[in-house]
């Protein structure tokens, strides 16, 4: 099994890049990041930085995200970039 | 009735809007003033100017006579406690929260000028724009503050950083950084400043092809064009409930995101969240919205999602829809019409015009795809590049050209007058973008003359990037263009030659993109690196951009005998 499938670490490890890459370091402080917090709606990643995050994601799951599977509301929060990436992971091992 | 452009033009002129707005020759005239006090001083205290909505769905809503109390509000502040004088630069670097709105006009109040900021800018797009305005004042939050504190060092002429959500719990203040709670300064009455038609109020800056970031100064005096293009190109009337979709960090979101709507006296909506189409249409609805100013990019994402979102929402309330920052495609005017039974109305202006030059005006038969016909008490052209002649002849490209003066014209670059005299031609003012006439006098937009990016309606200098480039550890040449994007216009390409030792792969495209996100924006990240042995220049050094564009567009190269080919 790929490590990275396993939920907790994926979940973490694309929490750390989104607060590595999108906050401030003052910022990080201040801002609550779990899997729900909402990135697009609540400004943290905007629409041409969501190039960089699928960029990110694509490379560190060997995925390929099609432009119209990433779209804001699929970018929206860590569970939902999860449940887009388990999709490409699945469709990638059948 | 049918639509008399001939008739408008006659009767529309800038006397028109001096008239209204009761200026005679020799008055005082204040955008801030203008704005809200001349409301509450003819009883529309009460009436609601602003509702704001945060991205967590948090309703705030500010009366007329709330914005009075709250502009001198700010003007006291920044006038006593800051010491801000007369024509000191004030920066704004927040997000579209209720004190960028009041803010803006408490600052104009005390006579000072206003610079916002577009609050994704990184640490060097804030330096260039700081340190050529020489700014003595930011206005920032919590969430920002630490780019500008990286700035810092740089900006010796920044005395003081004002946060406005400082936490008394969270962490101190720095030297320099004062806290200040809108809220809890309320200002009966306030002397605001006696400026004048051609005192300096707004510094916009803009990107040029060369060169760093040029800052467009703004008078109180362009008033006049913005309260009479939102008054006749967005129909803008005082029971509207308007809603502007751009960020005061551009000149859409200050000359109709403020002034020319409140002006009128309509409430505004504003929405401070990220895109989602649902919750767009969301916000249409749960306020009423009459009245909508949006962008291409905005129109086209909404129409990848479809008819369905908006079909689930009653919009009913909308009745006159706008859209400026780049060509509207005929696609996109045409869904439009399909989704809401309105016309997308589009503008066409710049930073540098500071309001609405070519339109579509309503009542106007639209062609779909064209930008319009003049603003009628302008007179617009399209001229020949070299000499300024006006072109007749329909269908035959040239520079769009308006004939100067008019109240919202930029009065300079600050500190670039060479540049500023370098944009007028044969007596008229040179817009920098192509156009043909048809034989109805419409214009029809075809590129920039430059190699600025149009990026989602914003403008990024080529210059600007490729310098980020440069400072990234692995790049030893850079070249930036713009790649026509179906939903953007344009993204961000960049061409890097790496430094001895670095070997491309997506690892490193990934830190590059990020590299000049962070420094300058996420409007200025390239969405695409493409990695080459050396960037085409000229022998004398210059890039060739128009070479990697139309190697990119699959176009003929055209000559390239200069091009250094040791």
């Amino acid at each position: 099994m790929n490590p990275v499938s396993k939920g907790a670490s994926m979940k973490q490890m694309i929490l750390d890049y989104i607060k590595n890459e999108y906050l401030d370091e003052d910022e990080a402080e201040d801002v609550d990041l779990n899997e729900n917090t909402p990135l697009i709606s609540g400004g943290i990643v905007d629409s041409f930085s969501m190039v960089s995050l699928k960029r990110f994601l694509e490379k560190k799951f060997e995925i390929s995200i099609p432009d119209n599977e990433a779209s804001p509301e699929a970018f929206d929060t860590v569970t939902s970039i999860m449940v887009l990436v388990n999709r490409h992971l699945a469709k990638k091992g059948a | 009735m049918s639509f008399d452009y001939e008739r408008m033009c006659h009767e529309t002129t800038w006397e028109v809007a001096r008239e209204e707005l009761r200026y005679t020759d020799g008055d005082t005239v204040n955008i801030g003033y203008l704005c809200v006090d001349v409301h509450v001083e003819a009883g529309r205290g009460e009436k609601l100017a602003l509702i704001h909505e945060g991205h967590d769905g948090t309703l705030r809503q500010f009366t007329f006579r709330d914005l009075q109390q709250l502009t001198n509000g700010w003007a006291e502040f920044l006038r006593k406690t800051v010491s801000i004088r007369q024509l000191d630069r004030v920066c704004l670097f927040l997000d579209k929260v209720p004190e960028l709105y009041i803010g803006f006009l408490g600052v104009l109040k005390t006579g000072a000028v206003v610079e916002p900021l577009f609050s994704a800018f990184g640490e060097d797009a804030l330096i260039a724009r700081m340190q050529d305005s020489r700014a003595t004042a930011i206005i920032t939050q919590k969430r920002h503050v630490g780019k500008v504190r990286k700035a810092k060092d740089r900006l010796p002429d920044l005395k003081t950083i004002i946060v406005i959500d400082h936490d008394e719990d969270g962490r101190k203040l720095k030297e320099g950084e004062i806290d200040y709670r809108m809220m809890d300064h309320r200002v009966d009455t306030f002397p605001i400043a006696p400026t004048y038609p051609e005192t300096p109020s707004v510094l916009h800056y803009t990107s040029g092809t060369t060169g760093a970031p040029k800052g467009a100064m703004h008078v109180h005096g362009s008033v006049f064009a913005q309260y009479l293009t939102s008054k006749l190109v967005l129909d803008i009337k005082a029971d509207d409930i308007y809603w502007c979709t751009a960020d005061p960090g551009w000149v859409t979101g200050t000359s109709y995101g403020i002034i020319g709507p409140w002006v009128l006296g309509a409430t505004q909506v504003v929405l401070d969240a990220g895109y989602s189409s649902d919750r767009w249409y969301a916000t249409i609805e749960r306020h009423h919205v009459t009245v909508w100013y949006t962008a291409p990019t905005a129109i086209r994402m909404l129409m990848k999602d479809g008819f369905e979102p908006v079909r689930r929402r009653t919009l009913t309330s909308l009745r006159h829809m706008c859209s400026v920052g780049e060509p509207l495609n005929p696609e996109a005017v045409r869904w439009g019409y399909e989704a809401f039974g309105l016309w997308f109305h589009d503008t066409f202006w710049q930073t540098e015009t500071g309001s609405i030059v070519i339109t579509n005006l309503p009542g106007m038969p639209v062609k779909p795809g064209s930008m319009g016909r003049p603003f009628p008490a302008l007179t617009a052209a399209v001229v020949e590049p070299k000499t300024g002649e006006p072109i007749t002849e329909p269908g035959r490209v040239g520079l769009i050209a308006i004939r100067p003066p008019w109240p919202s014209l930029m009065r300079t670059y600050w500190n670039n007058t060479a540049t500023y005299y370098s944009k007028f031609l044969n007596g008229w003012y040179i817009c920098g973008d192509q156009a043909s006439l048809d034989k109805d006098g419409y214009f029809w937009f075809c590129g920039r003359d430059d190699d600025v990016i149009n990026t989602g309606g914003h403008l990024v200098g080529p210059f600007e990037i490729e310098s980020a480039l440069l400072e990234h550890p692995a790049v030893a040449e850079s070249a930036a263009i713009g790649k026509p994007d179906p939903v953007n216009m344009e993204v961000v390409k960049a061409f890097v030659a790496l430094k001895p030792g670095f070997t491309p792969n997506a690892d490193l495209e990934l830190d590059i993109m990020n590299y000049v996100r962070k420094k300058l924006s996420p409007l200025a990240m390239p969405q695409e690196i493409e990695f080459v042995e050396k960037v085409p220049k000229t022998r004398s050094g210059k890039i060739l951009r128009r070479v990697l564009k139309a190697k990119e567009l699959g176009q003929p190269i055209g000559d390239i005998s200069t091009m250094d080919d040791d």
